[in-house]
């Protein structure tokens, strides 16, 4: 990741603030909107968290450690993430399983596939489906999502576990 | 691993590299912006709403004081002095007599003017002297009453 103009925090010289807020969301909203996508599995939740997180980092701008970004971009949208999860109403979630044909395993489409993905997702608890989103779809490793969530990397590695059998024993009911 | 176990990462892998719509993108960037705006505006808006707060308060701070000490003040009046015109003394020849008036008659007239002022309140024994100045330097005429009104 290329930052320039750094000291310390991320420092913008003769940049204005909002100049470097826009190099950083170019860099970032991909990664920023993804992960909240997936954390709340809905477009307009993920674009409001999303916007909110930029609205932190340009808040936090001075604080922000070059290295530590990405990390602390990771770690905003999750505790966002988790504020909208726990604002929204309990029995306002309906978990409707997507349609599909009776007979799983190869006759499923990739977007079906996807669709008994993203529904096995919103069926974990949020701190699973943290850990599922950060190791499992983003490529971190344990340590960095530890680092991101606040958390030592063995809970990080157990609740990916018990995610993961969770999710095998749903998506497993019509991919084989 | 199992077959599941590979299919199952391969799928959520390949959450990672699905397209995310440009028009969410935007989106995101022009929530973004307004709201920083926004953020600005309302800022801009209480800055001036201090600054027009503290403009007052010191003009509050300076204007009442000045206006203390130019205004004429509503203190207690000064109490008119009694202007006397007073007339040039007038020089009177002084009548002969009065000098040759006997010492004993002027002492009469003192008593008198004792005798005719209000009965003191009961006092306790005390002897009172009253000295008597005559014309004469040489002579004076001490006088001893005690409370009973007796004299020596």
């Amino acid at each position: 990741m290329a930052l320039a103009g750094i000291t310390g925090g991320l420092a913008w010289g003769s940049e204005s603030k909002e100049a470097v807020l826009e190099r950083l969301m170019t860099l970032h909203e991909r990664l920023v909107l993804r992960t909240a996508w997936r954390m709340l599995g809905n477009r307009e939740d993920a674009q409001d968290a999303a916007q909110e997180v930029f609205l932190r980092l340009y808040r936090h701008l001075r604080s922000v450690e070059e290295q530590a970004a990405q990390s602390w971009l990771y770690r905003t949208t999750i505790n966002v993430c988790y504020d909208a999860l726990r604002r929204r109403p309990k029995t306002g979630e309906l978990l409707v399983e997507p349609s599909l044909p009776s007979e799983a395993a190869s006759g499923l489409e990739e977007s079906q596939k996807r669709s008994l993905l993203e529904a096995g997702l919103r069926r974990l608890t949020p701190q699973e489906r943290a850990v599922v989103v950060l190791c499992s779809i983003e490529g971190r490793s344990s340590a960095k999502a530890a680092e991101a969530l606040g958390v030592s990397e063995g809970t990080v590695r157990s609740h990916l576990s018990l995610a993961r059998t969770r999710l095998k024993e749903y998506v497993g009911r019509f991919w084989k | 691993m199992s077959d599941l176990d590979r299919e199952l990462s391969e799928a959520l892998a390949a959450l990672r590299d699905e397209a995310l719509p440009e028009s969410a993108l935007a989106s995101v960037r022009a929530g973004v912006r307004e709201r920083i705006e926004a953020g600005r505006r309302s800022r801009v808006w209480s800055t001036r709403l201090s600054l027009a707060t503290a403009a007052a308060a010191v003009w509050l701070a300076v204007a009442i004081p000045w206006t203390a000490a130019t205004l004429p003040l509503k203190s207690p009046r000064a109490p008119e002095v009694a202007s006397i015109a007073l007339s040039r003394p007038v020089v009177q020849p002084v009548q002969d007599d009065s000098k040759l008036k006997p010492a004993h008659a002027r002492v009469e007239q003192a008593r008198a003017t004792v005798k005719s002022s209000p009965p003191a309140p009961p006092r306790e024994e005390r002897t009172q002297f009253m000295r008597i100045i005559t014309d004469d330097p040489n002579v004076v005429i001490l006088w001893a009453m005690n409370s009973k009104g007796e004299t020596r």
